[in-house]
């Protein structure tokens, strides 16, 4: 399977914030998810990948070329919705399918038309009058519009009602269905990325703490439930993340198939959620070791 | 470049219309005038008409906010650059065009009180949208640099010191002395030919500094 994106050593200083080394891939036919905290730099990266913010560091290649290289060109094959879109106000959303068309070759007007239909946007409107919800579905309408091979979507389920969302999480499951297209997109609901995504990446403060196919992450971490002797034993240095509560302390500690071995008796093993592998890794351990 | 500028056309035909009764109270006001006067006065139809029409063409991309989404399109951002010099000479011209027929509707209405526009006063409308156009050329690298609030504010301390420094220096003060600067050039051919010779060049380093600032800016 080829990676339609590739990113390799991406360094971007901006302000206090540092992203750092971020290796990623996205191959064809799958749906990668980005997950991660407020300013953890998931909208810095997609907009390095395409080139609205000038890279420090590493490289960034798109369909196997140097995107720096390709440009506008390269940007014809994708996709991209911004959070918190920012469309031409005057327009309605009629116009706004009518004036992105010309930069696309392969755009699709019906295509268009049934998209603005399933999200009900009224499409005599103009951009400004829509609300937060219908602004995003007018720019992932335009997003999904010219067979894109590469779609790039920064937070695309925010402001979007929970139907809503089940349906442009399907339409994405749709548009993977060609296997020579892929979808990227950062979120904060882990429950989204637990419905579609085929691989996981979670940043945390600019770094890429986490990166795989979802199910084996799933199948390779394991939470650990237990009294304080699990910081004792060698479980200590399987975990990387965890917190001290009322019950007792709770784990998230790699290798899950060969844990049972290390647990202390009366502990408990089960199976994280992406949610808790991105909180935990989030929360670390040297706070639970500091103690 | 053509997506670009059908795109620019689509929003400022959309403004133009949220303008126009703005824009035609002006116009039939300035027509009264004429008619009234028993005169013409170019130099401020010019004027009303150069600034709506730059507005539209110039600022209309700029104020909203969508520059991001625009760099996320399949365009080089020299393209994006371009097209937006290429608007403001389309306004300017527009301007300038608009300038002429209201003062030659106001001698087609009553040829007895409002005169034709004589070549002097059609010297003073070339001559104002000269000095505008040296204007935009100084505006448009600062808000390619910079994010366009920002930009504004930035040109606008610079042109206040610009003009602080001619007044004291030369005691020129700024737009005024150099309409009348550009009527005079404009009198002869050979100086008023190296003024737009010196223009275009101005024009074109303003070109390059835009296109240069434009290619590091952050979205």
């Amino acid at each position: 399977m080829a990676n339609l994106l590739e990113l390799r050593n991406l360094s971007k200083s901006h302000g206090a914030f540092n992203l750092r080394d971020v290796d990623l891939a996205v191959p064809a036919g799958t749906i990668t998810g980005l997950i991660g905290a407020n300013g953890a730099g998931k909208s810095t990266l997609l907009k390095l990948v395409l080139g609205l913010l000038p890279l420090d560091g590493g490289e960034i290649r798109l369909f196997g070329e140097d995107a720096r290289l390709g440009g506008a060109r390269l940007r014809q094959r994708i996709g991209f919705v911004q959070e918190s879109p920012t469309l031409f106000p005057l327009l309605r959303v009629d116009e706004l399918g009518e004036v992105v068309a010309p930069f696309y070759p392969r755009w699709d007007r019906a295509t268009y038309r049934r998209i603005c239909d399933a999200f009900e946007l009224p499409r005599k409107t103009a951009f400004a009058r829509l609300s937060q919800g219908s602004r995003m579905k007018a720019a992932l309408a335009l997003a999904l519009s010219h067979e894109a091979e590469l779609l790039l979507l920064d937070e695309p389920t925010s402001g979007l009602d929970p139907l809503m969302r089940r349906d442009l999480l399907d339409l994405l499951l749709e548009v993977i269905q060609d296997e020579g297209r892929a979808v990227l997109f950062s979120t904060h609901i882990t429950s989204d990325l637990e419905r579609v995504a085929d691989h996981v990446a979670i940043l945390k403060a600019g770094r890429l703490v986490l990166a795989g196919a979802k199910d084996d992450l799933l199948e390779s971490w394991a939470l650990v439930r237990g009294g304080e002797e699990l910081l004792e034993g060698p479980l200590k240095d399987r975990c990387r993340g965890g917190e001290r509560t009322e019950l007792g302390l709770t784990l998230l500690c790699e290798g899950a198939g060969s844990l049972a071995s290390l647990l202390p008796d009366g502990a408990l093993q089960e199976r994280p959620s992406l949610e808790d592998l991105v909180y935990f890794h989030d929360r670390g351990k040297e706070s639970l070791c500091a103690r | 470049m053509r997506p670009l500028i059908r795109m620019a056309w689509a929003t400022s035909r959309r403004l133009l219309l949220l303008m126009s009764p703005l824009l035609a109270f002006y116009l039939a006001l300035m027509v009264v005038h004429q008619v009234t006067k028993r005169g013409t006065d170019i130099p401020a139809i010019a004027f009303t008409c150069m600034f709506m029409l730059i507005i539209v063409s110039t600022f209309q991309g700029l104020t909203f906010d969508v520059e991001g989404f625009m760099a996320s399109l399949p365009v080089t951002r020299a393209q994006l650059v371009r097209t937006k010099y290429l608007l403001s000479f389309l306004g300017l011209l527009a301007g300038l065009a608009l300038t002429l027929a209201v003062a030659g509707l106001a001698h087609a209405l009553a040829p007895g009180r409002a005169a034709a526009p004589t070549p002097e006063e059609l010297r003073s409308a070339v001559a104002l949208a000269l000095v505008d156009a040296f204007g935009l050329f100084a505006f448009l690298p600062f808000v390619h640099a910079f994010e366009p609030s920002r930009g504004i504010l930035a040109f606008s301390l610079a042109a206040i010191l610009a003009l602080a420094a001619s007044l004291a220096g030369w005691g020129l003060d700024g737009a005024a002395d150099l309409f009348r600067f550009f009527q005079r050039v404009l009198a002869q051919p050979a100086p008023a030919l190296g003024l737009i010779g010196g223009l275009l060049a101005f024009g074109l380093l303003s070109l390059s500094l835009s296109t240069w600032a434009y290619a590091r800016r952050s979205f």
